[in-house]
């Protein structure tokens, strides 16, 4: 009896976290600008969603509910680096030649790095992943008024970034 | 381009320079439980187990009233596609991500068989043409059946792609640099000198401007909007695709009430013949007649997100009483004849539209990304009152968005 709970609960697990495991890992690469660190925190975030699984009490929330911790543990990876700024120097300066897609966008790109990880993940919930503002504010805890001034003020630090580069390449 | 366009193409980017690993979900899944179910106490097993069994219950509850509505027929979530090979040459279709990788794209054909689109190189926004049969991102277009590609000669950081109901031509709207800027027009014939059409509205700071909502080389017009934050309409002109003679223009109020962020959200017909008119202070749409600038039918308490291709019918949702913000009603939405006023589909309950419609070209069905629970679905919606998923677990469609629902 106690494997079959044991199996039941392992599919339900499957069925309600899997799902979100990739854009979990998008969003951990949004905030964490960094593909190994973002794989430890999905990993780690799937850990504990499993753990925590007794307090989803609404699998339509799930989505929510799991990128909100993804969320979380980034919050935590980045309070542990200390080397972070090295890192990123060392990360973005690889591969960027002229084919890459990336030199194509470069000023979206410089202006995204510009962004604290809680503005980039409030850009990438809200606009990437469509979110709507209620979604964005379970997802980072707070009230949907606060989400919908926090866009606001993500979007305003990167629109005026890309407009002074343009004026700066006039 | 809009801030949403600028966001989604470096987030696009992104996820083509860190792709995620093969195998992920099952390996992050898998060590999870290796991981932790050790720790588990049975009490907890026995109440995660109880929780389970009544989001089941709930589950199976709404999956029996969802079937109740004659008109849905539910998918099962999360099968992998069974592909039907190559798009058939001449077989319009609907393109869509299942994942935002350059081997995600699929395509469903208005009958709902399902194809794979041959592999692209991501780096722009991708726009597919009305039948599906070419797709640019950024300045590359795709044949989606062969995967060849052909080069158009615009600066993809700063023009925008709208394909023409001819599946040939393209509107272009390139932004001009500084704020308070004009966006350009051109009506383009890749290969042959552009057409530039004029320079309309005003762009800047989370402001979108210029906006093309029909681009129809049939009725030789081109609807475009100038577009503030919140999807507020000022000004729509609708444009002579050869001499760029403004054949229609029309203003709309954007401050209607003293207390609130409001205006009239504008969508097209694709042939550029009907406009739907959401007012926010009225919280009902118009439809009007663009050759006989007349109204032809009120949508009480509707918010309009798109036409089928002639204008026939329309994709609307339900507005909240005094709600004063426009393009923000996505929950519970409905197909509608405007003519009869009779509501030929609606969703299961609680469902809402994503953002991106494509309609049949020449046909009266409406394709659309659809949030049903917790998984997003690709449905096709017919006059005929079917509707039904015929992908699950998508990303988005690769039409335009309409808006930022």
């Amino acid at each position: 009896m106690g494997n079959e709970h044991g199996e039941a609960v392992t599919r339900d697990f499957d069925a309600i976290v899997g799902p979100w495991i990739a854009p979990g890992y998008r969003l951990a690469v949004a905030m964490l600008r960094d593909p190994d660190e973002a794989h430890d925190a999905v990993q780690e975030s799937a850990v504990k969603a499993w753990r925590s699984l007794d307090r989803l009490r609404d699998s339509h929330q799930a989505r929510a509910w799991f990128l909100a911790i993804v969320a979380n543990q980034c919050r935590s990876t980045i309070r542990r680096r200390w080397w972070g700024v090295l890192r990123f120097a060392s990360r973005d300066s690889v591969g960027a030649g002229p084919e890459d897609p990336a030199v194509q966008s470069l000023d979206i790109d410089n202006a995204m790095k510009s962004l604290s990880p809680d503005d980039r993940a409030i850009l990438h919930l809200h606009y990437f992943l469509d979110l709507r503002i209620e979604e964005v504010a379970r997802v980072l805890g707070i009230s949907a008024g606060a989400a919908k001034t926090r866009v606001y003020r993500a979007a305003h630090r990167l629109r005026p970034e890309l407009e002074l580069m343009e004026e700066d390449l006039r | 381009m809009t801030l949403r366009d600028d966001v989604r193409k470096h987030f696009e980017g992104e996820a083509v320079r860190y792709p995620a690993p093969l195998g992920l979900r099952a390996t992050a899944l898998a060590e999870a439980r290796g991981r932790a179910v050790e720790r588990r106490s049975p009490q907890w097993i026995a109440g995660a187990v109880a929780i389970l069994l009544a989001v089941a219950i709930v589950a199976g509850l709404l999956a029996a009233s969802s079937l109740r509505h004659n008109n849905v027929a539910p998918v099962p979530a999360n099968v992998p596609p069974k592909v039907s090979g190559p798009i058939p040459a001449g077989t319009p279709v609907v393109l869509y991500w299942r994942t935002v990788t350059a081997d995600g794209l699929y395509a469903a054909s208005w009958s709902g068989a399902l194809y794979k689109v041959p592999t692209v190189s991501l780096g722009g926004l991708a726009v597919q043409s009305p039948d599906g049969s070419r797709l640019a991102i950024g300045n590359t277009v795709y044949e989606t059946s062969t995967g060849a590609t052909t080069q158009l000669s615009f600066d993809a950081t700063t023009t925008s792609v709208t394909w023409a109901d001819d599946n040939r031509h393209v509107c272009l709207i390139r932004q001009l640099p500084g704020q308070g800027s004009p966006s350009e027009i051109s009506y383009d014939l890749p290969g042959s000198p552009a057409v530039v059409l004029g320079r309309f509205g005003s762009q800047g700071q989370q402001l979108p401007g210029a906006t093309v909502l029909a681009c129809s080389a049939t009725s030789s017009r081109v609807v475009v909007a100038n577009v503030g934050y919140g999807n507020d309409t000022s000004d729509l002109w609708v444009l002579d695709t050869a001499t760029g003679a403004v054949k229609y223009h029309r203003t709309y109020p954007t401050s209607t009430k003293t207390n609130g962020n409001v205006g009239a959200f504008v969508v097209a017909s694709p042939d550029g013949q009907y406009l739907a008119e959401t007012d926010a202070a009225t919280g009902s749409a118009t439809i009007r007649s663009i050759s006989a600038d007349s109204v032809v039918a009120q949508l009480q308490g509707m918010e309009v997100h798109g036409f089928s291709w002639h204008g026939d019918l329309v994709l609307a949702a339900p507005r909240p009483p005094d709600f004063s913000l426009v393009n923000s009603s996505a929950t519970d939405p409905v197909v509608i004849d405007w003519r009869t006023g009779k509501t030929v589909w609606h969703s299961p309950a609680g469902a809402y539209f994503v953002g991106r419609l494509a309609a049949q070209p020449d046909g009266k069905a409406i394709a659309f990304d659809l949030r049903v629970g917790q998984n997003t679905g690709i449905w096709l919606a017919a006059p005929t009152g079917l509707g039904r998923a015929v992908d699950q677990d998508i990303q988005f469609l690769v039409t335009v968005l309409i808006g930022l629902v």
